[in-house]
């Protein structure tokens, strides 16, 4: 293959998208499909695709790998006619991640963040998790979602008071 | 204000526009109450962004599928695809070279993991962004002198005296060639890489760029452009460019068309080889000579459409013919811009028209739904990416030998197996007449109780797209028997898998009672030879129907059924080994043969109480059921009624207590608490209200999951207990519902 000179080597362009996107991308498509092993394979064949589609503007990618990534995961839902609950046990933990007891007060919470979420629409759930851990814009996850940009924002006002009154300790506003 | 209102919740999350911000700032000072809405939802967002993220961390991909990735990325472009204005526009670049300033200054940017530096380098951007698509055409009228020049001219080519920067951004420099050419060695130390020519004083002449940076052009121009360094060239508002020449055979260089602008033209004898990137904007390729450059032989000949609003339109000129680059592609569209013929031409390795893959769809361009024509291209793309990684004869299979037995242990001829799958890409669809005969999934045994079946080493999935031929691979598997006299039999748990102790691990969630720790692995151990697949002696389930009378109920149909997801949470998929049989005129009944494990009942009618092995009647339906080790024969009574008689009525209200009519109310209605499979699940029941309001349903359980209830013009409501089922059901009685606007 013939390369021009002037373009650095060995980096490639889809490294720092890897880098940014691999995580959330995993954590999205496994909220959908129930299963991180499967979700690894979803968010493998989005960025495959990305890595043949090339040239995208930057403010165009997120909304771009998310729709091509959840499109992917609900196809393979769809083939699979499965709805399973996370398995946590199916998740590896490397060694620079938080130690057993602090791992366990993580899980304890986000146990507790799951159950909550159990309690919303599947509608809620999803925006919600775009907006707070994939930290999309409200019109990032209406292109994703296909849903109006006030209707997204209708969901996570919804979503929020729902998971406010649920949550289990009183908030403690600074102010 | 309302303090319900989503705008205070978009306000708090920092999602309006300046001007909604102020207006709604305005508000928050003579409202306490809405104020104090928007300091509790800003810190409850914070603590759930805090949660969101420190979820268990999910699998990062693997080193090898990230490799795959990288790979690709590498192998099907050449260029740096990275927005190619932001090479133009980006602050402090210095003095390397713009392509290597884009992936230095990327990660560090969007590595921030904060979410306010993240949009810091989002406004950033929009800012650049901003820049590039508001530029109008540089005058020199406006032109400073005194700006330090970042390129070193060449003088001598130079002949008109105006070689200035454009004051509006000193970093655009404009130059006129003033009817000589201009050949700008754009110098390895600029910061700068815009070039910006007016092109009226340079028609027929050449204009030459050395070095990274782009060159833009405005209005028509003529001459030729040689170009030698990436990045290079956009073909500017509205204007035409032909006689491109970049790069040579050993560094070919893009050509990029960005800008909003509706229309570029590519006219004339263009040989760049590079490979066109169209980001935006319209791209028009015009004239005898009308091509898009680059070999079909080489990977180079790119057009690449990025942004949905980037297109390559076909010339009016008759019979004009794109040739067609060697991949056309990305999410804008290829458009023709009047009835002139469009040809699609795929060559060969002789250089000949052919097509060997791939479809060409034509339609009006009316027929085309938006996004139709980008769907399909992913498509295909995909599609063409996964033959060449899996060639159709390289598949690779594992065979397996099974045999059948007796209940007294002898090998059985004639009996019919069929695989049943259960995950992953197993699952079948046993309704779709493929499979029903398909030689992978149906077998009957030889003369020494014997078949062999195939188990791939890849995901059916993707066989099955390329060689539509459905195809056990990685997944979960069951061999089924039926075989007249005995309950049938189920082979092992069937385990086909990639890798190896991962996936063994793996397992111990999986287990039910039909797998009870006993596998074959097929791609790890070597599975025993043959896998014996025992047909046994089953029990007998018998019992009576009756009404709520206590009148037998003739001609009740009950059915038995095994499912072998019965404890895993998809429930359903693997349904088998069915039996059914009509209640005499006594009502009662009798099916023998069931297969001595947990098994399904039904019955026709509303099944509502039950009585077990003789034992006290309930009110309720239990057809989950689940013999002892030595139990024979399980008597199961039943009560069944022809029309549900549980009864949820109520009247649904506005918030100033006025009948609201028409209003949907859907109950989700259960059989069992907690639900056991999907279907269940998701079973719903619904009324409209009449114009009093009111609404009534008689269902067939009283495990009420909840309610919803919508009508025009007002919001929807929901209420429901927990999916994990630790709530109560909602009894029968009424249900009153409020809607507000």
């Amino acid at each position: 293959m013939v390369r021009s000179s002037a373009v650095p080597s060995p980096m490639s362009w889809i490294e720092p998208i890897l880098e940014r996107y691999e995580r959330p991308l995993i954590q999205y498509a496994a909220s959908i499909m129930g299963d991180p092993e499967t979700a690894r394979d979803v968010v493998q064949d989005t960025f495959l695709r990305l890595a043949q589609q090339g040239a995208l503007a930057s403010e165009r990618l997120a909304p771009w790998l998310f729709t091509v990534c959840r499109n992917r995961a609900l196809d393979i839902k769809r083939k699979e006619n499965r709805v399973i609950a996370m398995n946590e046990e199916h998740h590896e933990v490397k060694s620079e991640e938080p130690g057993p007891a602090a791992r366990l007060e993580i899980k304890e919470k986000t146990h507790c963040l799951n159950q909550l979420l159990q309690r919303l629409p599947e509608n809620q759930r999803e925006v919600l998790r775009l907006r707070f851990q994939c930290d999309l814009s409200y019109r990032e996850i209406s292109e994703i979602t296909q849903l109006g940009e006030g209707n997204v924002g209708f969901l996570i006002h919804t979503g929020i008071k729902t998971l406010r009154q649920l949550w289990p300790q009183p908030l403690e506003v600074t102010k | 204000m309302n303090i319900d209102d989503p705008k205070l919740t978009a306000y708090a999350l920092g999602e309006l526009s300046a001007e909604e911000r102020h207006a709604i700032e305005r508000e928050l000072q003579n409202n306490p109450e809405a104020r104090s809405f928007v300091e509790e939802t800003a810190a409850f967002a914070g603590l759930l962004s805090k949660e969101f993220h420190e979820e268990i961390p999910p699998l990062e991909l693997a080193a090898t599928q990230r490799a795959e990735i990288v790979n690709e990325a590498v192998t099907s472009r050449k260029v740096l695809p990275f927005p190619l204005r932001r090479i133009a526009w980006a602050a402090g670049i210095g003095a390397v070279a713009a392509a290597l300033a884009i992936v230095a200054a990327l990660p560090s940017a969007i590595r921030s993991s904060d979410r306010k530096g993240l949009a810091r380098y989002e406004e950033n951007e929009k800012a650049i962004v901003a820049m590039t698509t508001s530029d109008g055409i540089p005058t020199l009228a406006q032109s400073k002198a005194e700006t330090a020049n970042p390129f070193a001219v060449a003088a001598d080519k130079l002949a008109m005296a105006p070689v200035v920067p454009a004051t509006a951004a000193p970093d655009k420099p404009t130059y006129s060639a003033g009817g000589k050419d201009l050949d700008v060695p754009v110098s390895a130390t600029a910061t700068q890489s815009l070039l910006a020519l007016d092109s009226s004083s340079a028609s027929g002449h050449s204009m030459s760029k050395a070095g990274n940076g782009m060159l833009k052009e405005v209005n028509s121009y003529t001459g030729e452009t040689k170009t030698t360094a990436s990045n290079t060239v956009v073909a500017g508002v509205p204007g035409s460019m032909d006689k491109i020449i970049s790069g040579d055979a050993a560094a070919p260089v893009p050509i990029a068309k960005i800008g909003t602008d509706k229309l570029a033209v590519l006219n004339g004898r263009n040989t760049y080889t590079g490979g066109t990137i169209i980001t935006s904007g319209s791209l028009v390729i015009t004239g005898e000579n009308a091509n898009l450059p680059g070999s079909p032989n080489t990977a180079s000949g790119i057009v690449t459409l990025g942004g949905a609003r980037g297109t390559v339109a076909s010339s009016p000129a008759p019979d004009a013919t794109p040739a067609p680059p060697k991949t056309l592609g990305g999410s804008g569209g290829l458009a023709q811009a009047d009835d002139s013929t469009l040809k699609l031409l795929r060559r060969n390795a002789n250089n000949e028209p052919s097509i060997s893959d791939g479809v060409i769809i034509a339609k009006n361009r009316e027929d085309t739904p938006p996004g139709a024509a980008q769907a399909l291209d992913q498509e295909k793309t995909r599609s063409r990416a996964l033959k060449a990684a899996f060639p159709a004869d390289k598949w690779r299979f594992r065979e397996v030998v099974f045999e059948v037995h007796d209940p007294d242990g002898k090998p059985t001829p004639g009996v019919k197996v069929f695989l049943m799958g259960v995950e992953r890409d197993g699952i079948r669809d046993l309704d779709d007449d493929t499979n029903s005969n398909n030689k992978n999934w149906n077998f009957v045994t030889d003369a020494k109780g014997r078949f062999t079946a195939r188990f791939g080493d890849f995901r059916s999935y993707d066989y099955e797209e390329v060689t539509h031929d459905p195809m056990p691979g990685y997944g979960g598997f069951y061999m089924v028997a039926e075989y007249p006299g005995t309950a049938g039999g189920v082979s092992p748990y069937l385990k086909n898998v990639e890798k190896t102790e991962d996936q063994l691990l793996s397992l111990s969630g999986e287990l039910n009672e039909w797998q009870k720790g006993e596998f074959a692995l097929l791609n790890v151990a070597k599975p025993p030879v043959p896998v014996v697949i025992q047909l046994k002696r089953g029990i007998t389930v018998t019992g009576s129907v009756r009404d709520l009378e206590g009148r037998p109920v003739a001609n009740c149909q009950i059915g038995t059924m095994h499912d072998l997801h019965a404890t895993s949470h998809t429930g359903f998929g693997g349904q088998m080994l069915p039996a059914r049989t009509d209640t005499d005129a006594n009502g009662n009944y009798r099916i023998e043969h069931v297969y001595p494990n947990r098994f399904d009942m039904d019955a026709s009618g509303v099944w509502i109480k039950t009585r077990v092995r003789g034992g006290p009647w309930q009110e309720k339906r239990i057809d989950d059921l689940t013999p002892g080790s030595k139990e024979k024969e399980i008597r199961v009574d039943l009560v069944v009624v022809k029309k549900p008689p549980y009864h949820y009525f109520g009247k649904v209200t506005d918030a100033q207590g006025q009948p609201v009519p028409n209003a949907e109310v859907t109950l989700g209605v259960s059989r069992h608490w907690p639900s056991r499979t999907y279907g269940d699940n998701h079973h719903f029941e619904n009324a409209t209200t009449d114009a009093k309001g009111e609404y009534e349903l008689y269902v067939e359980s009283r495990l009420v999951r909840g309610f919803t209830v919508e009508a025009p013009g007002f919001k929807r409501e929901t209420q429901w207990v927990l999916d994990d089922y630790s709530g109560t059901p909602y009894k029968p009685g009424f249900y009153d519902f409020q809607l507000s606007k």
